[in-house]
């Protein structure tokens, strides 16, 4: 999209401005004595925004003199040669042929006009969103001539435009000790820097312009692209919600009430930007979310609840639906139906929060230290891209980095620890299960001993197994050798049926499910079930175990599969490993700790 | 103070930076996002483990389209037609991996996968083409899904197989009318296209008054073989030009 930079000079001032449908300008302005001076031809977004950033008070001479100065300006910043060429600075905007007919077709729907700046609000998107949004709510005619309702909400302050990808300045030092004024260019929705842009010839544009590769699969941000961003009009009002109480959130443990109040506290309080909700696994996490949803639904503050994970999105939907009937609550995932609805509640994946700006008070973020919302920069910033200047975030997980874990234990983070499962029995404790490395049991195809016996008892008591494996590959020659292990005894109550998923299997699902229901005895499995998954009567057995890739976190994780349910409240965890590693022994040792402050043995965590 | 602190905090960046340099000399792959030690032997861009799950066409059973199975469709059209494009090469068969690479490529629009793509079918070209070419063409698309994508998926591959072979690119085609999209088709209704869809560019073609002319026509998928015929149906009215076609899938 190419617009046109023009000024506007009354006696004392000038004033910079820049527009996607001139037309709508020169109407706008038709009432002020004023003059006009535009810029032949128009120009990609980028490079209109930046001229505006840095010559805002450029004075007005003579037009060949303002010309010289935007060409000067041009080379110095490297604009593209083929358009520097031609640019020169002409009086009035009357650019495209533009007459008296023309201003009755130019007339706008002010209903349709408001609608759309209504639904914008707090919103982030591509042209191609733009007009998905608009023809969801039946706003054809605007959607069709999109580029005139638009210019109208800029020139309101309803709508602020902003180049797909930004240059922008930043000052460094040449020798540590020479100023230097740089241009970078940034992603503005995503915020990659140089490495993630490629630079191409672009056929919308007709220049050279770059494009953002890290959220490409959100739609191709260019530096010709706009962004529009809708601005939250000042004159909102939190519309206060009843909510009925619902069966669903009545019996809270201590510990858990605790924590629920420490969150509304922090929430009502609004000194700190982040409160960190540090419950173990299978503490009912969910169920400590009702209250705090509740406390914001009355105090009408506009809600998003976002989990890194598309499944943990669609477990949640219905239950929340559930627990507030008056509210519009909607799913927001990759492929959802529901993308275009205004909601009070709105639970999301991580990725989607690409497409808001400013839009939330509040942002609680399950498991922030899962993949991929951990150590990706793009999501972090999207997210706080997505929160209102004073907007807070609540981080809920079971395994926070160890970072987050040092600002707790030196109390300069609000925070509130939920050391205990919400049936109020200790966490099964791992037990270490020496063996040989897997490798060497596959190539004997012999299961150790020490391991047959754990999986014997687990299923001679009527648990299901989860066993986890460092690697996809490995997945098929361990079902095999469990199989093998399970035919050559000679126990009758051993025999289970074995299968083993990863993320390459395409029945993962139905693996899963057939899993939770019972029909499958044993699952072997890598990380990536590590998660979300609550199977009634569970023991877990992790094979190499000092496998470099199960670290800390995910080695609690892991153990967390174990005893979730007040039926079966101790389950048991086996870490099979040749050697006892520091991240076994951490693991291990952060379980008991969360057992004794919960017993009140210890006093801090 | 200020100036100490700025220099310490300069002096972390250098380090952190070639720390991180080191780690970048792994590739990270674009097929499987991965981070990679060994790269593929024809490009930086993808590992060795994604470039050994490529399905080459090494032998083609039809002598016209470079078909891996025997196909009716060349033997009829010539019948039909006479020998309009004289042959066509493709340097992968479109398995759905492969159709997984296109779509990044030209839906989602990485351009990045056109150097990997071009590479491809430059050994392809090698190997398999041994006539010799004087003009590089592509397969037009029409202006609105020019500015709908910003790029001509094709245009980018020629571009990058002329710098590879020293072979002008010329754009002797445009498009005349926007079709719906091939991709959207049955395979009944592409072949069933009859009118014109290609015109030819003729300001293109200025100095070159060569008598006969053998054009290479790019493409990205060879699926029926319509768009490339037609591009040559088209050339071939117009002068005395050979039609060679090159294009990275078939299907």
């Amino acid at each position: 999209m190419l617009v046109t930079i023009y000024a506007v000079t009354t006696q004392h001032s000038t004033s910079w401005y820049y527009t996607i449908c001139p037309p709508v300008d020169r109407i706008y302005w038709a009432d002020i004595p004023r003059a006009l001076f535009a810029l032949e031809p128009p120009i990609p977004l980028c490079y209109a925004r930046q001229w505006l950033d840095e010559n805002q008070s450029l004075p007005i001479d003579t037009l060949p003199a303002l010309t010289y100065s935007i060409q000067q300006f041009a080379e110095q910043s490297n604009w593209p040669s083929s358009l520097i060429r031609n640019l020169r600075f002409v009086s009035g905007l009357a650019l495209h042929a533009f007459q008296k007919d023309d201003q009755r077709q130019l007339q706008l729907d002010e209903s349709q006009w408001l609608k759309m700046c209504m639904l914008l609000q707090g919103r982030s998107l591509l042209i191609t969103e733009l007009q998905q949004l608009l023809q969801h709510h039946n706003l054809h005619h605007v959607a069709e001539n999109w580029p005139r309702y638009i210019q109208q909400a800029i020139l309101c302050d309803r709508v602020r435009l902003s180049p797909g990808v930004q240059l922008f300045r930043q000052t460094s030092r040449k020798w540590l000790v020479f100023k230097q004024n740089k241009r970078i260019l940034q992603c503005s929705r995503c915020g990659a820097d140089a490495q993630h842009l490629h630079r191409t010839t672009c056929e919308t544009c007709g220049y050279e312009c770059s494009y953002c590769n890290r959220c490409l699969q959100m739609g191709r941000c260019k530096q010709c692209s706009l962004v529009i961003c809708g601005v939250k009009s000042d004159t909102f009002k939190p519309i206060a919600r009843t909510v009925t109480k619902t069966n669903e959130r009545t019996s809270l443990t201590v510990f858990q009430k605790k924590a629920a109040d420490a969150a509304i506290h922090f929430l009502r309080e609004q000194t700190h930007h982040t409160f960190l909700l540090w419950a173990v696994t299978g503490a009912g996490k969910t169920e400590m979310m009702f209250p705090i949803l509740e406390e914001q639904v009355q105090s009408g503050r506009k809600l998003a609840l976002v989990t890194p994970r598309r499944d943990v999105v669609l477990e949640l939907l219905p239950r929340i639906v559930q627990a507030f009937p008056e509210s519009r609550v909607i799913a927001l995932y990759g492929s959802s139906q529901q993308t275009w609805q205004d909601a009070e509640i709105i639970i999301a994946t991580t990725h989607q929060m690409l497409r808001f700006f400013a839009a939330f008070d509040t942002v609680i973020i399950d498991e922030m230290d899962a993949f991929p919302y951990h150590n990706n920069p793009m999501l972090s910033y999207a997210v706080q891209k997505s929160l209102r200047q004073q907007g807070q975030s609540i981080w809920l997980t079971a395994t926070p980095p160890a970072d987050s874990i040092r600002l707790i234990r030196q109390g300069r983070i609000p925070h509130a620890v939920v050391p205990q499962r919400f049936h109020g029995h200790p966490l099964p404790v791992p037990v270490h299960c020496q063996m040989a490395p897997l490798y060497e049991q596959l190539h004997r195809n012999q299961l150790s001993r020490n391991v047959w016996r754990s999986i014997r008892s687990s299923l001679q008591r009527g648990a299901q197994l989860f066993v986890f494996i460092p690697k996809i590959r490995l997945v098929q020659p361990v079902v095999e050798l469990l199989q093998h292990a399970v035919t050559s005894d000679n126990d009758k109550t051993c025999e289970s049926i074995i299968k083993g998923t990863s993320s390459q299997d395409e029945q993962r699902s139905l693996k899963v499910q057939a899993f939770r229901d019972g029909q499958i005895n044993i699952l072997v499995t890598t990380t990536i079930l590590e998660r979300g998954v609550t199977v009634a009567c569970a023991d877990v057995l992790v094979l190499d175990a000092d496998n470099s890739l199960f670290d800390r976190t995910s080695l609690i994780q892991m153990a967390g599969r174990a005893g979730r349910s007040s039926q079966d409240p101790n389950g048991n965890v086996w870490f099979c490993s040749h050697h006892w590693t520091t991240e076994q022994r951490a693991a291990t040792k952060q379980i008991k700790r969360f057992n004794d402050f919960s017993f009140g043995k210890v006093r801090n965590i | 103070m200020r100036l100490a602190k700025h220099i310490i905090d300069n002096l972390i960046a250098k380090l952190t930076e070639t720390v991180h340099k080191k780690d970048g000399s792994k590739i990270v792959c674009l097929a499987c996002g991965k981070r990679s030690a060994q790269h593929s032997f024809f490009s930086q861009q993808l590992c060795n483990h994604c470039a050994n799950d490529i399905p080459w066409i090494m032998k083609h059973v039809c002598e016209f389209c470079g078909r891996v199975q025997a196909c009716t469709d060349c033997t009829e059209r010539l019948r039909a037609n006479g020998q309009v494009l004289h042959k066509n090469r493709s340097a992968v068969q479109y398995t759905p991996t492969m159709k997984k690479w296109l779509a990044s490529y030209k839906f989602r629009g990485d351009e990045r996968w056109a150097s990997i793509f071009a590479e491809m079918m430059w050994l392809t070209w090698q190997t398999q083409m041994d006539t010799p070419i004087d003009i590089i063409t592509y397969v037009p698309t029409s202006k609105e899904r020019a500015i709908e994508r910003s790029f001509n998926q094709s245009e980018r591959l020629a571009s990058l197989l002329s710098e590879r072979s020293n072979i002008p690119v010329m754009p002797l085609l445009c498009r005349l009318q926007n079709g719906d999209k091939q991709s959207m088709k049955s395979r009944t209704e592409r072949l069933s296209i009859e009118h014109a869809v290609f015109g030819f560019n003729s300001q293109a073609l200025g100095q070159w008054k060569q008598k006969s002319l053998r054009v290479l026509i790019i493409d990205d998928v060879y699926t029926t073989g319509t768009t490339l015929h037609a591009c040559a149906k088209c050339l071939h009215e117009i002068a005395d030009i050979r039609c060679y076609g090159l294009t990275w899938a078939r299907s």
